[in-house]
């Protein structure tokens, strides 16, 4: 802000009284009408609906404004689970312990529902400077990024949330002792449990929230099996210290899949039920640790649809034809030696990153690039600091998106260095039961995200360039992602929720 | 309730007088609060701040129109919030708001130097009234209210090109009577 715009801005507050009224009178008038109209069913046009809930508001439910039931949402879900396997005894043919009845028998399981998380009063967007935190997540995020993207196929689209991988990890990091700990917490950045617990409670914090503006939601839990010796103090922590909730029944049974299917299924609101209702439990799983993330969010300057084409986007396969959305907005581009980017912010205070690789880069050799990590990973500060940037008018065109991505990521944690874990003979799982032969057998991550449109900005100040209001920025860019592209969800401490590749728009 | 009966509880050191003025103006000052800050969450905190001010500073003072106090105190809370809150960030509908005003400072300063912010308030008040009301209350939607360009064309009944027509013309009419006025900023 200017110092001069700063004093216009602040002597526009100093008009006389009624002339404030007078535009407040305008307001509430135009408010009135709005909700008078938009109880009636809409004829098409947008209603001039404000999302300002007034406090003398009818006690009975309202309708959903117009505004909100058009608006632009870019939503996403991801789900990890991770499932702790006794294979020896169960290779055998004997019988596991707490087992009673053999597989047969077991079929008739009942799930139990031992406690259910109640998720402390979270502040919104409460951000903990916890300096350690961010060093440490970041530090995470940059070595974690390539190794998960390269649990893609190739060519195909990609999808993850690396902070819900992180925060799967972190459950994990409470089940395990000795090195099969440390390789955990050489990863996650924390040099012991305590610190441990410290960050994923800062991450949580910073980034849960559920408001009218959008949503993002994080839930944790565990599926033990029932009857099997477990150290009590470890499931209460993973309860205490992670808000996990924990439910009790026999592994391999249809109904104790239907749980932990059903659970993932709510938390995620169905948005990755395809993949979900192919999850199963092996019946020699004695737990299964699942975190779940779903975000939602509307653009803070939505896209227009009236403004959408069906254009070319240049997919590795070959051409295909994808809805474009369009907006004309004053912003910065950055540049890298291999990429430039732009953002779009939602009104949660989160932004999308859009990173468009240069002709002929290949979009997954950027998210192992160290510049392209960094630059996702970032503070704001930083990344306003940086040298290659402009700022211009960018005319922002990107495809309309529904992509989603189902990956095992028990190789990437590997590269990353947590091993022992995999292995029964070397796998400390002491902290979690006495029994021994107990190794990680398998860690799948599932995420969908899709992004549309449904604003009315743009069109303000794609005007406002022809009729030649002195705007600062004179420059145009054309940021037009018609190939393909990676794409990140950032929360408001900077950590990416979501990551991914755009290999082709089309279904 | 009438704004004096308001003011009465707040000189009475009586409670009640938040909740009638959040009653009475909270939607308003919301609306406002919510233009320059995007996030619902902070807007509240503006309008529960500006409801806090109005309890420290009334007494002594009295008010004489209530909405138009909450609405201002609000305003600049709002204001000062998002000069703190974006800092680093740019681009976003506030900004563009911003960088429009720009239109209105005069060229050249003027002999006597810079105009005091009390002596500004007065020549944009005089030009408002010079104008219709509709100019009058579209121009002060935008760059008092905040609200973007293409709900002030929408209330209106124009198109946002329309409407970014004559918000161009209300800019520069307002830097030709600062210039006329001799006031430079």
């Amino acid at each position: 802000m200017s110092e001069k715009n700063e004093k216009l801005m602040g002597a526009i507050s100093g008009i006389g009284d009624d002339l404030v009224e007078e535009m407040a009178e305008d307001i509430a008038a135009v408010k009135k009408a709005a909700e008078t109209e938009s109880s009636h069913e809409g004829a098409g046009r947008i209603i001039k609906a404000d999302l300002t809930r007034t406090n003398d508001a009818p006690q009975k439910k309202r309708r959903t404004p117009l505004r909100r039931r058009i608006a632009a949402l870019a939503a996403a879900a991801a789900v990890l689970l991770g499932a702790v396997l006794l294979p020896g005894v169960f290779q055998k043919g004997g019988v596991l312990p707490g087992q009673t009845d053999g597989p047969k028998g077991a079929e008739k399981g009942v799930v139990t529902v031992l406690a259910e998380a109640a998720y402390p009063e979270l502040e919104v967007h409460n951000f903990e400077s916890l300096d350690l935190y961010q060093e440490a997540v970041a530090a995470f995020m940059q070595r974690a990024i390539p190794e998960i993207a390269k649990a893609g196929d190739e060519g195909q689209n990609l999808a993850f949330s690396p902070l819900n991988i992180y925060m799967a990890l972190s459950m994990l990091s409470e089940t395990v002792g000795g090195d099969t700990q440390k390789e955990i917490l050489d990863l996650l950045g924390a040099k012991n449990m305590e610190l441990q617990r410290r960050m994923a409670a800062a991450a949580w914090k910073n980034n849960y929230f559920n408001g009218d503006h959008g949503k993002l939601l994080l839930a944790n839990s565990m599926w033990l099996r029932e009857g099997f010796p477990f150290k009590k103090a470890a499931i209460e922590t993973l309860a205490r210290e992670h808000f996990a909730s924990s439910f009790s029944g026999q592994p391999g049974t249809a109904e104790f899949d239907k749980a932990l299917q059903d659970w993932i299924n709510k938390q995620t609101d169905n948005m990755v039920k395809d993949s979900v209702d192919t999850l199963k439990m092996d019946p020699a799983t004695i737990m299964a640790l699942v975190s779940t993330i779903r975000f939602s969010g509307i653009w803070s300057d939505e896209f227009m649809d009236k403004f959408n084409t069906e254009d070319t986007f240049h997919a590795k396969a070959g051409d295909v034809t994808a809805t474009f959305m369009h907006q004309t907005h004053a912003d910065t581009v950055f540049y890298g030696e291999k990429y430039s980017a732009a953002s779009k912010d939602f009104n949660s205070g989160y932004i999308m990153d859009f990173i468009l690789p240069d002709e002929g880069v290949d979009p997954a050799e950027l998210l192992s690039d160290p510049d392209v990590l960094k630059f996702l990973t970032e503070s704001w500060a930083e990344r306003y600091e940086r040298t290659q940037q402009k700022r211009a008018l960018v005319n922002l065109s990107v495809p309309k998106f529904d992509i989603s991505s189902d990956l095992h990521l028990e190789k990437a944690l590997q590269s990353l260095g947590i091993t022992s874990a995999f292995s029964a003979d070397k796998g400390d799982f002491s902290p979690l039961t006495d029994e021994g032969g107990i190794f990680l057998s398998s860690v799948q991550h599932g995420a969908r995200i899709l992004i549309d449109e449904k604003g009315c900005e743009a069109a303000a100040y794609t005007a406002m360039m022809v009729c030649g209001a002195a705007m600062p920025p004179t420059d145009i860019i054309d940021f037009t992602l018609d190939r393909p592209f990676v794409f990140a969800v950032r929360g408001g401490d900077g950590v990416p929720v979501f990551v991914g590749i755009v290999e082709t728009p089309a279904k | 309730m009438e704004d004096r009966n308001i003011i009465e509880l707040y000189w009475a050191r009586d409670e009640r007088a938040i909740a009638e003025s959040q009653n009475k103006y909270g939607g308003l000052c919301t609306h406002i609060a919510l233009r320059f800050l995007g996030v619902r969450e902070d807007a509240e905190e503006c309008l529960n701040d500006a409801l806090q001010a109005a309890w420290n500073a009334i007494p002594p003072e009295r008010p004489e129109k209530l909405g138009a106090w909450l609405s201002r105190v609000t305003r600049n809370l709002a204001v000062s919030r998002y000069r703190r809150d974006h800092a680093a960030r740019r681009g976003t509908e506030t900004d563009v708001m911003l960088s429009e005003l720009e239109d209105c400072i005069p060229s050249g300063e003027s002999v006597e130097g810079a105009a005091e912010a009390a002596e500004l308030s007065r020549t944009i008040d005089a030009w408002l009234r010079t104008l219709d009301k509709t100019d009058r209350v579209a121009f002060l939607r935008r760059y008092y209210a905040g609200e973007s360009l293409t709900e002030v064309a929408e209330v209106a009944g124009q198109t946002p090109a329309a409407m970014a027509k004559r918000m161009f013309r209300l800019r520069a009419g307002l830097r030709t009577f600062l210039e006329k006025e001799g006031v430079a900023l």
